[in-house]
């Protein structure tokens, strides 16, 4: 990993501990009442918000449902993405016809505002966002997974093991699945990302679970309870920051590895 | 015949992490204009990595230590621009796999021609006829057609062949030709081999040709040198050295061909990170004695030939 | 039981935009005998790879018969087939890709002994015997594949495959990517084992005298077609 992958996970780390052990670094119990639209101070660093909350403890405890569904959400994406993928490599024939046909479409189909649609009929709640995101985003990685697959399927210990009698589940979930990593990993990172992000939109809009501490929720009430239009800086701008921050830290670790993944095995 | 090319003490190394990987130890030779050099050996012995350092493609972690003087140039202190400019126009290189070499996006006609616009002034149209009659001489009636081919359209020995007319269009002073034969089947070997002799008997040209193929070795050498471990070991005129080879390592080489039998030289080539002590060689050698455990033999002339090797010598 | 192949023939479409059928194998009859090495030489190009896989059954032809024990695999019952798959392996050309890039030696070769049913108390003794097929020292086990020679990696690939005791081994071109001395060891390992086993072998090759130094029987192909079948000569 190069420089930049290692500040990104050094970042990341640091957020993972916040989701993990939150009372940690927060000062007080984000569910605390304290005098609401406190400005910062000595007590309350980055003051308190409508409801008297304190707001550097909120986002401290946010990093949980955020990279929550950032990750489980893409997960679930490149699970869907590597099975459908080395499927329709390794049998190709009318298997490969009919999965790439569906990728297809669910390619065409726009994102958030299908989230926003089931959303609204479902009703909102984390593991709405979380089943529909992986629905619709594994198309990307089905279709990197399949082109590799198609490359490594006719390589020699792909040949070899079928020669040798091992079964198709273990040759697609023994040798081909492992030689997928290096490809697949960089996508994982800013699926996850682009999670994060999706559910930050979705909850900004009004669509997320409002009893949830996410960075997205926090946008949204500093916005509808008037934090924005007063000024108050110091309630709308550390949820933007820590979702920039923490995106940018996936990234760069995706990046990184993506770089790695281009040299490729030493030959 | 006067000297184009004298190399001395060339070594080159890479340091990856704490290991150092020596993959050329002290190589001296010398080259006249209108000879054929062939370096033979096995994969890391370092006979690419020489070719490399002449036509200055090493890459810039590699540290070089030694001579290397063309025309009298020492070509590691010339600067850059100039060496891109004896680059293609004074030294032709080949490199092995043509198919990467081609842009599979130009025909064959507009990649020979654009080593003449980029390297003289020359017109298009003049340029034109220059890759015709470059074609026409390759043995092509009709070049026309051939310039307008793309590179897939053509076998791998013709693309290579291509390959080589682009490097020598120029008519350079010095061709360096890297395992050029490498992955072609037998037939398009010898197209190949076809050009080379074309060259060799038309053009004044030195040649250094790098091979792990004997057979094509053995077709086109003037010289030969046999390296093993980075070095040389045995190096003198092809046919005495073909026919008579000294070092126990040729022999074994030699040996171990399928139409000599196929006898194995014992063991593998060992790594370059740990340099064996003594003579590189012993460890596989089946006459070693004390001193070749010990000292480090050097190379030195018996009859004909330079041989590194302790046995020889006592002789 | 001979291993032969009766009037195959195989074509592809090939072309990206307008998909022309080109024809690799125009009908190739072939019989190997137990104990027989039929060397098989030509160009790139002339369907000789085709016929190999053809022959391990990874790819099925277009028409014709492939007979084993005088029935034809492709109306074999599964059992039957998966039988037939252990006892006609193969060995490929390319070391870089022969092995898994992503298993240690020691794990590939694990694989293998448990699919041959080894229990975990038999495979460090798998493992051992296969060592000693190839003549490997224990040293690579902990390796990964672009950490070994080439040489090395067809000989981890030989032992693998022989530990199913096959009756036919095909060879494609094993040994087209190694140096002349890795080339000479690995062909006198191959020549060992197959007098000790006397399985029959089908080695493909572009280059004659290694042809002629391993082989019975030379069959050349050209364009598809068996252009000549006769003893190796000197």
């Amino acid at each position: 990993m190069n420089r930049a992958g290692l500040i990104g996970f050094a970042i990341l780390s640091i957020f993972f501990l916040m989701a993990v052990a939150p009372w940690i670094f927060a000062p007080y119990d984000p569910y605390i009442r304290f005098t609401p639209y406190a400005e910062p101070g000595t007590d309350h660093i980055l003051g308190t918000n409508d409801m008297g909350h304190d707001i550097l403890s909120e986002l401290i405890y946010s990093a949980r449902a955020s990279l929550f569904v950032g990750f489980v959400a893409a997960i679930l994406a490149t699970l869907l993405g590597v099975i459908i993928g080395i499927i329709a490599g390794y049998y190709r024939g009318w298997i490969e016809d009919l999965l790439m046909g569906v990728t297809d479409i669910f390619l065409m189909i726009p994102k958030i505002p299908m989230i926003i649609i089931i959303a609204a009929f479902l009703g909102s709640g984390i593991w709405v966002l979380i089943l529909v995101f992986g629905a619709f985003s594994w198309t990307a990685i089905a279709r990197i997974a399949r082109s590799k697959v198609l490359q490594i399927r006719e390589s020699g210990f792909v040949l070899s093991a079928r020669c040798l009698g091992f079964s198709n589940r273990f040759i697609m979930a023994r040798e081909i699945a492992p030689n997928l990593t290096h490809i697949v990993f960089p996508k994982f990172m800013l699926l996850a990302a682009s999670a994060m992000i999706t559910e930050a939109s979705i909850s900004f809009i009004g669509l997320g679970d409002p009893s949830m501490k996410s960075w997205g929720v926090m946008l949204s009430f500093a916005f509808t309870k008037g934090g924005l239009l007063n000024g108050m800086w110091w309630w709308y701008i550390p949820p933007g920051i820590a979702i920039s921050v923490c995106v940018m830290a996936i990234a760069l670790i995706g990046y990184s590895r993506e770089k790695g993944a281009d040299i490729g095995v030493r030959g | 015949m006067s000297r184009l090319l004298d190399i001395k003490n060339l070594s080159v190394s890479f340091v990856s992490g704490e290991e150092t990987v020596r993959a050329v130890t002290d190589v001296s030779f010398d080259l006249c204009e209108d000879e054929v050099l062939t370096l033979v050996g096995e994969t890391g012995c370092g006979k690419s990595i020489i070719a490399h350092a002449i036509s200055g493609l090493l890459p810039p972690e590699a540290l070089v230590s030694g001579e290397i003087r063309y025309k009298e140039k020492d070509l590691q202190s010339i600067p850059e621009e100039e060496r891109v400019l004896l680059r293609g126009c004074e030294i032709g290189i080949v490199l092995q796999n043509p198919s990467r070499a081609l842009n599979p996006l130009y025909t064959i006609g507009h990649q020979i021609r654009e080593t003449i616009l980029r390297h003289t002034e020359k017109s298009k149209e003049e340029s034109n006829r220059m890759v015709a009659g470059a074609l026409r001489r390759m043995g092509f009636s009709d070049p026309g057609i051939e310039m307008k081919r793309y590179p897939f359209e053509s076998s791998g020995g013709m693309n290579q062949r291509f390959v080589i007319a682009s490097s020598t269009i120029l008519s350079p002073d010095l061709l360096i030709a890297d395992e050029p034969t490498t992955g072609l089947d037998r037939s398009r070997i010898q197209d190949v081999i076809t050009e080379f002799e074309r060259i060799m008997e038309e053009e004044e040209m030195a040649i250094i040709l790098i091979t792990h193929d004997l057979a094509v070795a053995r077709r086109l050498a003037d010289r030969i040198g046999i390296m093993y471990a980075g070095e040389v070991v045995e190096m003198g005129d092809a046919n005495r050295i073909f026919e008579e080879p000294y070092h126990p390592y040729t022999k074994g080489l030699f040996g171990s061909l399928p139409e000599n039998g196929c006898v194995p030289i014992p063991g593998v080539s060992p790594p370059m990170s740990r340099i064996v002590s003594g003579c590189r060689f012993h460890p596989r050698c089946g006459k070693r004695t004390a001193v070749c455990e010990r000292d480090h033999p050097q190379l030195g002339m018996i009859d004909d030939r330079y041989v590194r090797c302790h046995l020889c010598h006592s002789q | 039981m001979p291993l032969a192949v009766e009037n195959i023939e195989k074509s592809y479409l090939r072309g990206h935009f307008r998909k022309v059928p080109f024809d690799v194998l125009k009908g190739v009859s072939l019989e190997i005998q137990e104990g027989e090495t039929v060397g098989l030489m030509g160009d790139s190009g002339s369907g000789k790879s085709t016929l190999a896989r053809i022959l391990a059954g990874l790819d099925r032809p277009t028409s014709g018969r492939i007979l084993y024990e005088g029935s034809d695999i492709h109306r074999m019952k599964r059992s039957e087939f998966r039988s037939y798959r252990r006892s006609v392996q193969m060995v490929f050309q390319d070391p870089a890709s022969a092995l898994n890039p992503m298993k240690t030696i020691s794990r590939s070769l694990e694989d293998v002994a448990r699919l041959a049913g080894v229990g975990s108390d038999g495979i460090e003794e798998a493992i051992r015997e296969m060592l000693a097929v190839g003549g490997l020292d224990p040293e690579v086990l902990r390796r990964y594949p672009d950490q070994i020679s080439g040489g090395q990696i067809q000989r981890i690939a030989l032992a693998r495959v022989l530990f199913h005791r096959p009756s036919y081994l095909i060879l494609d071109e094993p040994t087209s990517a190694l140096d002349v001395s890795v080339q000479a060891q690995i062909l006198q390992l191959l020549r060992t084992i197959q007098k000790e086993t006397g399985m029959g072998c089908l080695f493909i090759s572009h280059d004659e005298a290694v042809v002629r130094f391993i082989s019975d029987r030379v069959v050349r192909l050209a364009d598809g077609e068996i252009s000549s079948d006769e003893p190796p000569g000197i």
